[in-house]
């Protein structure tokens, strides 16, 4: 192997001060040991695993709770929206009639197109037809019984503030009051609140606000007390127990509206006045 | 503390005895004083802290050799630098361009030849050591030396055997 002259780079030392200074390596180092540095690293994967598990159940709870407005003066035991049982003494409004599916679970009738009602103007509605207009027609979702609400939700309480008449029992039929729901009575201070569970697929993909409105059994909307339009706004909501669907709750607490009638019908619209449920409710 | 050991020897006397090895690897890589100062130091920065468990000197020694070449490649890729004696005449290492000393033209060379010629001829390294060290395969080697000094009596115009 033939040799080249590489003396210089042989030759080569590095500076007094770099010697020097690798060798003040080990007490430059104390402050900071190899232990600490790990503890560090070990912290940090430790933080930011516990980082992103708050932040998944933060999410998670945010998609199970999502609620459009809430209002802890409800309360939820009150709800009373259904329609009335087959055997309703009141035979003048043949779309009052209602069965029940194979599970006794009461399935409200469709609206009747035939009746005369006095519609706001921009609310037009989706009459869901009824032929020979004799039969109603099965609404797509089945009344659920009262929705089970957690024991934290705002408004909860254990005495509803409508108590119910006598012989009835929360969830059940509503017993009309004697007489024409269709005259108007001594009005009723209690306030009405509707209760409608509406399947996600039906809204299909839809979370804008949901806006009820209430008509009286003359057909004419209750909208003279609606001062502003967030008063006709619903709340929506989301209980474990019917995950598949949204409960959408409306109440008349609140919002100036006095109620007269016994009976009321309602509908229940999006945004653009596409009415998506429509349904008839009784007072106490 | 007790003090740690290397091959038999402290931490001082390590840096005592490899410190030409280590800078001259550095140099080879960087041709620059400033940036080979501080590979200098996290080379032994590396040994103090990874405390690698060398009974063998001659381990010792290319232990810290492929320390020093890795951690110069880190320094690049930080910097981004393409490393030329063009930009860093400043800083850089001028070796003597008369006698037979051909140092100077192993700093002209390609980097990739560079490290092999310096750790053949220097280091009297065999083939297989400096595969084992670059982690290359030996035939790699022994074509990066016979390229290596094609090239180096080119830029120094002399006869290579």
């Amino acid at each position: 192997m033939k040799e080249y002259n590489f003396d210089s780079l042989k030759n080569l030392k590095a500076p007094e001060s770099w010697i020097e200074n690798a060798v003040n390596i080990p007490t430059q180092n104390k402050k900071a040991p190899v232990t600490y540095l790990k503890f560090s690293r070990t912290l940090a994967y430790v933080a930011c695993f516990v980082l992103i598990c708050a932040i998944s159940i933060t999410l998670l709870q945010y998609k199970n709770n999502s609620v459009v407005k809430t209002d802890p003066s409800y309360d939820y035991a009150g709800i009373i929206a259904t329609e009335p049982q087959n055997n309703h003494s009141d035979n003048t409004q043949s779309h009052t009639e209602q069965g029940t599916n194979s599970d006794g679970v009461i399935i409200p009738p469709e609206k009747n197109n035939e009746q005369s009602t006095t519609k706001p103007t921009d609310v037009p509605t989706e009459s869901v037809v009824n032929p020979d207009n004799t039969q109603p027609l099965p609404t797509e979702e089945p009344w659920f019984p009262r929705p089970t609400l957690p024991n934290d939700a705002p408004g909860t309480s254990d005495t509803p503030t409508q108590e119910p008449t006598d012989g009835d029992m929360p969830g059940d039929p509503m017993t009309p009051v004697p007489g024409n729901p269709s005259t108007p009575g001594p009005g009723y201070d209690s306030p009405l609140v509707i209760a409608v569970n509406i399947s996600k697929t039906k809204l299909d993909g839809y979370y804008g606000d949901l806006y009820c409105a209430l008509y009286d059994p003359n057909g004419t909307l209750v909208g003279d007390s609606y001062a502003f339009s967030s008063d006709k706004i619903c709340l929506v909501r989301e209980f474990p127990a019917a995950p598949q669907y949204y409960t959408v709750i409306y109440s008349t607490q609140n919002k100036g509206i006095s109620l007269y009638y016994s009976k009321y019908s309602y509908e229940i619209y999006k945004n653009d006045s596409t009415v998506i449920y429509s349904g008839i409710c009784y007072t106490n | 503390m007790a003090q740690k050991h290397f091959a038999g020897l402290t931490f001082e006397q390590v840096v005592r005895e490899y410190n030409s090895t280590v800078v001259a690897v550095c140099i080879m890589r960087l041709q620059n004083w400033a940036d080979a100062e501080d590979c200098f130091q996290n080379t032994f920065l590396k040994l103090h802290q990874k405390s690698p468990d060398i009974t063998d000197s001659s381990h010792l020694k290319a232990w810290l050799i492929r320390v020093a070449i890795n951690e110069c490649n880190n320094y690049i890729k930080k910097n981004k630098r393409n490393i030329s004696l063009e930009d860093h005449k400043e800083a850089s290492v001028d070796f003597p361009h008369e006698g037979a000393d051909i140092s100077w033209a192993l700093l002209e060379l390609e980097e990739k030849y560079r490290n092999v010629l310096y750790l053949y001829y220097c280091e009297q390294y065999k083939v297989s050591e400096i595969a084992d060290i670059l982690n290359k395969n030996p035939n790699t080697i022994k074509t990066m030396l016979m390229r290596g000094r094609e090239k180096l009596k080119k830029i120094y115009g002399g006869d290579i055997g």
